[in-house]
C-alpha cells in the first residue's frame, strides 16, 4: 500500500496550494490560518492547527483550557520551563522546534511525550544565523539519539514553498545525520498523531 | 597484496526550480550553500557536482551524500535577486534512470 503523506504545517491554503499538494502525493494538510479552502475533491483532508507561542507554564496551562477538545495544537516554547510542560502536556500534538530552543537535555527527555515538529521555513531562517543553525542542530540530533520522535513539515506560506514529501525526508535525514530518508517523519508519525487528536 | 579500493556508488538528483533565473545560476547558489554546510573539505569528499541534462538540472553527489544535497537546494530561495525554490524530482543511480524524468 502506497504511503499517505501528511504536510503538518503550512500557513494558508488556496486553490492552487490544494492542487499543487495532491500533485505532490500529500493526502492530509494541517493549516495554521483562517485561510483554508476545501480540497476533499482533490483527494485532500485539511486539518485545523491551533499553534501557540508561549512563554511560561501558567501561559500554557491557561491557552489550552480555552481551546476546545479534538484541536491539534503546536506549541512554540519560548523558555525551558515552557519546554517541559510542552513535552509531557497530553493536550499538545508537537512541540515546534526553533533555534535557540532550550536543549533537549536528559531532564527534558525523561518527559518528553509528544513529537517534536521541525519546519523548512525554520530551517532556511537558521541557516543564516550560527548560533541558531548550532542549536537547531544540537535539538534535533538530541532528540534523535534519546528517541523522541520528529516530523518535518514545510511551514509554506504560498505554494512556491511547498515541497515534495521525500524531499522533506531527505532534509530532516541531512539534519539527523542519516543516509536515507525519514520518511516516516512525513506519513507514519505524523497519520497517526492526526488519527488519535480526531478520536 | 595491496587493499582492493571499493567504488564509491553515485547517485544523480534531478531537480526543478521557480523563479526566471537560469540553470547555471541556480547550482552555483546550490554549490555555495554545500560549501558552506560542509565546507571545502565535504564539497571534494562528497564528489559533488551539477550538469545539465536537457535543460535539466542534475546534481550528483556521493550515496551517503545525497541528504546534504537535497538539504542545500532545499535552503537556496534568492539567486540573483529572483526568488527561487528548488524541488527535487527524483534520486537515481544513473542518468538513464531520469532519462523518463527529464
Amino acid at each position: 500500500m502506497p504511503r499517505k503523506y501528511v504536510d503538518m504545517h503550512v500557513l494558508t491554503m488556496d486553490r492552487s496550494m490544494a492542487s499543487s499538494l495532491a500533485g505532490m502525493g500529500y493526502r492530509h494538510v494541517c493549516v495554521v490560518g483562517d485561510e483554508v479552502s476545501d480540497a476533499s475533491n482533490l483527494g485532500i483532508t485539511v486539518h485545523r492547527k491551533k499553534y501557540l507561542e508561549v512563554e511560561s507554564r501558567n501561559d500554557l496551562l491557561k491557552r489550552l483550557r480555552r481551546l476546545e477538545r479534538n484541536v491539534l495544537v503546536c506549541v512554540k516554547p519560548l523558555t525551558r520551563e515552557a519546554l517541559m510542560v510542552a513535552a509531557r502536556d497530553g493536550r499538545v500534538g508537537t512541540v515546534m522546534v526553533y533555534g535557540g530552543m532550550a536543549d533537549v537535555d536528559m531532564h527534558v527527555a525523561q518527559v518528553f511525550k509528544n513529537i517534536l515538529e521541525i519546519t523548512v521555513a525554520e530551517v532556511i531562517e537558521c541557516f543564516n544565523d550560527d548560533r541558531r543553525w548550532r542549536s537547531l542542530l544540537r535539538i534535533v540530533r538530541a532528540a534523535d539519539a534519546v528517541g523522541v520522535p520528529t516530523i518535518i513539515s514545510s511551514g509554506a506560506s504560498c505554494e512556491e514553498e511547498l515541497l515534495p514529501p521525500r524531499q522533506l525526508g531527505y532534509i530532516l535525514a541531512a539534519l539527523k545525520g542519516v543516509e536515507s530518508p525519514v520518511l516516516d517523519s512525513v506519513s507514519t508519525i505524523p497519520l497517526k498523531l492526526l488519527e488519535d487528536v480526531c478520536v | 597484496m595491496t587493499e582492493r579500493l571499493l567504488r564509491l556508488k553515485r547517485r544523480y538528483v534531478l531537480v526543478r526550480h521557480s523563479g526566471q533565473v537560469g540553470l547555471e545560476p541556480v547550482a552555483e547558489a546550490v554549490q555555495d550553500v554545500f560549501e558552506k554546510l560542509h565546507g571545502r573539505i565535504g564539497l571534494a569528499e562528497s564528489g559533488f557536482k551539477t550538469m545539465t541534462v536537457g535543460g535539466r538540472l542534475i546534481i550528483s553527489c556521493y550515496k551517503e551524500w545525497v541528504p546534504a544535497a537535497v538539504l542545500a537546494a532545499s535552503i537556496v530561495r534568492r539567486v540573483r535577486g529572483v526568488d527561487t525554490v528548488v524541488r527535487t524530482v527524483k534520486v537515481s543511480g544513473t542518468l538513464k534512470g531520469l532519462r523518463s524524468s527529464v
